[in-house]
């Protein structure tokens, strides 16, 4: 399967270098980034990611971020999470990974709100028992809410940052960690009432909202360096009981990749994932194909998106529905 | 009169006609206009999805004179997300039914493509919902709209306060994109129906999921510019099971065995509101709407096939839209 999936992603590689999300569209910086990262850890695939990569550094803006794609000229705050990582996977820290760096920070924020809910609340804060529960975080898009996958990869990328050893510090990421502490708060405030997150809303006019696998594998990743907090216990607890019962690649790819971050049985998931890409063919695109081949790597340890040594992170009172999936 | 005066009422005069200019200007470029004079809307009944459901539809689409034949069709159904035993998105046995029906009568290739609004694992989502079976029978091919390639387009009206909005190459390209909504009440739009589903063609790589960025420059702003610039051709309505009380996700499964079509996503939409009870007039977006891009008003409706009387069928709206009821 593996070899199946190389094959696929190395012939949907533009002449230019990147990849569009669907074999033949466009250049768009998300698959590319991942199909970067994925392929370096790949014999086949160094020449093809030392390609993508020179791509997405050729197209780092003057502010150091990146757009979705081409068409677009805006920089996007998640998509800059994300190219920013494909270079410090491959280069380390860099002037071109501060730079992304340094976006990212400028870019976070708290929900933008009328200017007399504003001032209602300046009000509210002259009481020392105010408690401010509008965090920030990151959007898709700028000057709209703040959401939680957004919120993820940026949080991930600055995580990876600081983790990445090096003494050379700019003066947005010595001063990155209130951001990251108050981007912790905004996810653990996003959480749903079964344990794990979906998009980011709780709840719709007073009625519960389901958590989804996908965005809480996400968030758990972002969250991976808390792995004691009871939240993010539950939030593995209930991506452990959900992904037995998911349909997509995409999500169980990622989900994977979420487990063994935190250094859980995943064994049990790589027949589903075999399964449902094979379903699914009609729909793969390279996003998805790229993410398998990473959930696959874990296999030999190698995980992009893990921060620091792995560690068994199982706490007692979580079941192992891998196992029993496994032994079924 | 001193020249000083002269200049300040000059200049009084100059902003006064400016801004009269401005409130009485048309928020719509005349290019968008295209209101036609009588709208063809058939109702057809189907009391469940085990029905033949190819036959009604081809019914449907010929009662409505739409020429299908060498037409490159994209079906643009409500695939928002999936949650067992609720009835959130277009029944994945219409989206089978309108397939075949646009082959059979010539169609020289027809895509299915949404934008789900709140999931980024549509593989996950076209599994789930049961939708993937129908395209493999039928080898149709899928367009994730999220993810296509986009074009920056100027917008023909300018409610939202906003120029242009990129959309998907697969929806500009087509020569019919047909809008397959569910029939459903929207806890912030009052309804949403074809005018609304259109919101699934902006790009989610672009605007985010949720499309959070159309909601900040208002859900009714945002319907009638995306469907003023982008023309869904042909509307196809489930209603067979609609969703009644807090749509779009958690409102309440609503018998009403129609499919309603027509060429006039605002006619089709004003005539489904009334199979719902609701009161057209009454939802922002349709009035808008109904000055420009459609048949809002019932005069300018030819109702075929069933009348609305016949399969009226009373929807359960929140507290919010209780008016529309009157």
């Amino acid at each position: 399967m593996r070899e199946s999936l190389l094959r696929f992603l190395l012939s949907s590689q533009n002449t230019d270098g990147s990849w569009g999300y669907v074999q033949g569209t466009r250049a768009a910086m998300e698959p590319t980034a991942y199909a970067a990262i994925a392929l370096r850890g790949e014999k086949a695939g160094q020449t093809p990611s030392a390609k993508a990569l020179e791509f997405i550094r050729s197209r780092q803006a003057s502010d150091g971020g990146w757009p979705v794609n081409l068409a677009d000229t805006e920089s996007s705050a998640w998509v800059t999470a994300l190219g920013g990582m494909a270079l410090l996977e491959s280069d380390g820290k860099t002037a071109a990974s501060v730079a992304a760096e340094r976006f990212v920070l400028r870019s976070f924020g708290k929900m933008p709100k009328p200017w007399i809910l504003r001032v209602a609340e300046w009000m509210q804060s002259l009481d020392s028992s105010y408690v401010d529960q509008n965090y920030g975080g990151w959007s898709w898009n700028p000057k709209t809410a703040r959401w939680v996958e957004p919120t993820s990869y940026a949080l991930l990328f600055l995580k990876k940052l600081n983790d990445s050893g090096s003494e050379v510090l700019s003066l947005e990421a010595k001063n990155s960690s209130g951001i990251i502490l108050e981007a912790e708060s905004f996810l653990y405030q996003r959480r749903c009432k079964e344990g794990g997150w979906n998009y980011g809303n709780s709840e719709g006019l007073g009625e519960a909202l389901r958590p989804f696998p996908l965005t809480t594998a996400l968030v758990l990743i972002a969250l991976q360096n808390q792995s004691a907090r009871p939240e993010v216990q539950a939030g593995l607890r209930y991506l452990e009981s959900a992904a037995m019962e998911e349909k997509s690649a995409l999500a169980i790819a990622i989900a994977c990749l979420c487990l063994d971050t935190y250094g859980l049985e995943k064994e049990w998931l790589f027949p589903v994932l075999v399964t449902l890409s094979e379903r699914t063919q009609l729909l793969r695109n390279v996003k998805t194909v790229a993410l398998a081949i990473m959930a696959l790597q874990t296999r030999e340890g190698r995980n992009p998106f893990r921060l620091g040594p792995r560690e068994n992170t199982r706490s007692e009172f979580l079941t192992s529905p891998g196992l029993k999936y496994a032994s079924a | 009169m001193h020249r000083r005066d002269i200049l300040k009422t000059g200049i009084t005069l100059g902003l006064g006609t400016i801004a009269g200019s401005c409130a009485s200007a048309p928020k719509w470029k005349p290019s968008a206009y295209r209101k036609p004079t009588i709208s063809r809307v058939a109702i057809l009944k189907a009391a469940s999805y085990e029905e033949n459901l190819t036959e009604i539809i081809q019914q449907g689409i010929k009662l409505c004179g739409l020429v299908v034949r060498d037409k490159r069709v994209l079906l643009k159904p409500n695939l928002v997300e999936y949650e067992k035993d609720t009835v959130i998105n277009t029944n994945p046995a219409v989206v089978g039914g309108v397939i075949e029906a646009f082959l059979r009568l010539g169609a020289r290739e027809v895509r299915v493509a949404e934008g789900p609004g709140h999931r980024r694992d549509t593989d996950g989502l076209l599994l789930a919902s049961g939708l993937l079976p129908y395209l493999e029978d039928t080898r149709t091919s899928f367009v994730d709209l999220n993810l296509d390639d986009m074009r920056r387009v100027a917008l023909q009206s300018s409610f939202m306060g906003i120029e242009a909005l990129f959309f998907p190459e697969a929806v500009l390209s087509a020569d019919l994109l047909v809008s397959m909504p569910k029939l459903k009440t929207h806890h912030w739009a009052g309804m949403t129906l074809s005018m609304k589903n259109l919101f699934g063609l902006v790009p989610g790589v672009k605007y985010g999921w949720p499309k959070n960025f159309l909601h900040w420059h208002g859900i009714d702003q945002s319907i009638v510019d995306i469907n003023s610039t982008v023309r869904a051709h042909f509307v196809i309505v489930d209603g067979i099971i609609g969703m009644e009380g807090n749509g779009p996700i958690q409102g309440k499964p609503k018998p009403s065995g129609v499919l309603v079509f027509g060429d006039d996503p605002v006619a089709v939409d004003a005539t489904c509101t009334r199979i719902a009870g609701l009161n057209p007039e009454k939802i922002k977006y349709l009035k808008i709407a109904g000055e420009f891009l459609g048949n809002l008003a019932e005069s300018g409706v030819q109702q075929i096939g069933e009348g609305i009387s016949k399969v009226e069928s009373p929807f359960e709206v929140i507290e919010a839209f209780r008016s529309l009821k009157t």
